[in-house]
This record gives C-alpha cells, structure tokens and sequence, in this order.
C-alpha cells in the first residue's frame, strides 16, 4: 500500500513536472521569439539602431529574459542558457554602438535557439527516435 | 562547489528512495531485466553529478519513470504468470533422471563446465550424484540429489528435537532494542540485573547480548571475550 502510494505520488511528480515544463518553457520561448522576430523586422527597416524605440524593445527582452531565467534553469542544459543570455546581452551594446551587422547576427542566433528548444526537447516523432 | 555537494546528496537520497521502492534483493538473486535497471540507474544518477550544466531534473525524471516503470511490470508479472515467463522466463531442467538435457543447455547457452562449475558450487561433484538440476530464472542452478547422495536428516533418523527459534538481540552496541525486549516477555531490570551480576558497569560497554526461547543469553563486552549464561 505505502508502495502504491509512493507510486501514485511520484507519478503525479512526473506529470507535473512535463506539464510545467511545456507551460513555462514554451511560453517563455515563444514570447522571446515573438519579440525577437519584433526587433528583426525593425532592425531590417531601419538604418540606424540607436533609436529610442529599438533600444527600448531590447532592453524589454533583456528584462524578460533575466526575469524567466531562473525557472528555465530547472529544464534546460545551462550551456544553451548562457549561450542564449550572452547574445541578449550582447544585442544592447550593439544597439546603443549602432552595430547593425552584429546586432542582426545575435539576434538570428536568440531566435535560432528559441526556436531550437522546441526542435530538440519538443515532443515529436522524430524526437523520440 | 557547495552546488555540486548539494546535488550529490539529492541524487545519492533519490538513489536510496529508488531502492527501497524497488525491494531487497542481493545481486545474485536479480532478474536479468532488474540487473539492466540497476546499471541503468547506477548511469543515470552520474549524468546530473558530473555535469553542473545538466538540470537536476534531467536526471531524477528518468529515475523515478524508470522506479514507476518497474513498479508496473512487477505488477505485471505478479497477475500474470505469462507476462512473468516472458519477463523472466521460466526454470528449465537441465539435468533429470535420464542424464544432462543437452537441448536445454543449447537453449540456455550455458557449456557443460558451465554447469559442472554451478553442480560444485551446490556440493556435489559428480553428475551421477544428482537426481535433478533446475536452472532458476535468476540464473542459479537448483540440485536435488539421488537419494543415497542426500544429507540425512533428524527426520530420517527420528530424532526428536525440540522446535528452534531465532535469538532475540536485546542489546547492540549499547543500546536496547526495544521491539525484541517487549517480545522477549522480559523487562530492562531483568537484563540489568544479569548485566550487574557480570560486573558490567554500563551498557554502553555491551557489544550485543541476545537471548533464546530456552533462556540461554549470549553477551559479549566490547573488547572482551563473548559469554554464555543460561538465565533459567
């Protein structure tokens, strides 16, 4: 009986733990993809990156990146963390340094990997095989 | 490197969970698919170890899917006795009364040595000495020997013995076990006063003493030679 206990309750765990990782990781990534995709465009429209509008919306996606961090910590390899993060960080230098070769370069790469996530981790046929 | 301790120690307290979920069994006595989940366990619990990168989850999720997983086909293999032939297959006889089953050994892919080696570790070093030779499924050969190669035991020889029970360890290491006292039907005074009369000072100095139905006390001192009482 403890045993079937034990059982139920590490099942209900492990639900819980895809669930809030579907909710937490998809959404976080998705939001970062659509403002990432957001600042593609203007980026591409604009000549100069050192407006106040750009680096506006840049700091915003910096600002929810520090912010959903810490719980992607929990599902993600830490490396594709940093790697992510470091271009974020990178993308406001060049924004504020009008660096637009650079600036579209880092920001290819954020919505590379946050697109990337759902690629690898995702649940897919191709995944599981 | 406090994380890496940390995360040690929440792996190495998963890792003892896991077991005591999964039951006791020695090594030897495993089914094959119970020994592939422990050096699968045994893998997985490293990965979240060594790899700081690796979140803690990416480790205890397999863990605990495996632990849910065996649970299932344990069930499984306890309502079915053809689910559990399939999981662990069945004992084959590989020696009876008409000699070595040469095509259950072909089956089991086990040599002749093979089982000569498994024969001597049963005892017996002839094959004409066994009757019947039975390869359990976890893999350890079972002897039933000839009858005039058979221990004798009292009941062959009609002795009558009075019925054995366990001793009861009353004290280890210096201190009293409490559920095996009130089992003993003796109070803590009861043993103090034996202690006393053998010039022990404190029970802390008791290694063990242990005591059987018919009131024979084993009790040994740490550092000191054991001693044998009869309390009646």
């Amino acid at each position: 009986m403890k045993r079937l206990l034990s059982i139920i309750i590490i099942s209900i765990f492990l639900i819980g733990v895809c669930v809030t990782e579907e909710i937490i990781v998809r959404k976080t990534l998705t939001e970062i993809n659509s403002q990432g995709n957001e600042l593609y465009s203007l980026a591409l429209t604009t000549e100069n990156l050192n407006t106040e509008e750009i680096i506006t919306k840049t700091r915003v996606l910096k600002n929810f990146w520090i912010k959903y961090e810490d719980a992607l910590c929990f599902f993600v390899n830490h490396k594709d963390m940093t790697d992510m993060g470091n271009e974020i960080m990178r993308m406001i230098s060049y924004a504020k340094n009008n660096i637009k070769e650079e600036y579209t370069t880092s920001l290819e790469l954020v919505l590379f990997y946050s697109s990337a996530y759902s690629h690898i981790m995702g649940v897919s046929f191709e995944n599981i095989f | 490197m406090i994380t890496i301790i940390i995360r040690v120690l929440l792996i190495y307290v998963l890792i003892l969970f896991v077991f005591r979920l999964m039951g006791k069994r020695q090594l030897g006595q495993m089914q094959p698919f119970e020994l592939v989940l422990t050096l699968i366990i045994a893998d997985l619990a490293t990965i979240p170890m060594a790899e700081m990168s690796v979140p803690l989850l990416n480790g205890v999720v397999p863990l605990l899917t495996l632990v849910v997983f065996h649970f299932v086909i344990t069930s499984l293999t306890r309502a079915s006795t053809g689910f559990s032939n399939f999981i662990s297959g069945k004992p084959v006889i590989v020696i009876d009364q008409t000699g070595i089953n040469y095509e259950s050994l072909k089956k089991l892919n086990i040599t002749i040595d093979d089982l000569f080696e498994a024969i001597r570790e049963s005892g017996y070093f002839s094959f004409s000495e066994v009757l019947y030779a039975i390869m359990e499924t976890n893999g350890k050969v079972s002897v039933m020997p000839k009858p005039e190669n058979s221990p004798v035991t009292n009941g062959d020889m009609k002795i009558k013995k009075e019925e054995d029970t366990l001793p009861l360890t009353i004290i280890s290491e210096g201190s009293y076990m409490k559920e095996n006292l009130k089992m003993s039907d003796k109070s803590k005074e009861y043993f103090n006063d034996i202690l006393k009369k053998q010039n022990v000072k404190s029970i802390k100095q008791v290694l063990v003493l242990t005591i059987t139905k018919q009131g024979e006390i084993f009790f040994q001192e740490k550092n000191k030679p054991c001693k044998i009482i009869d309390a009646n």
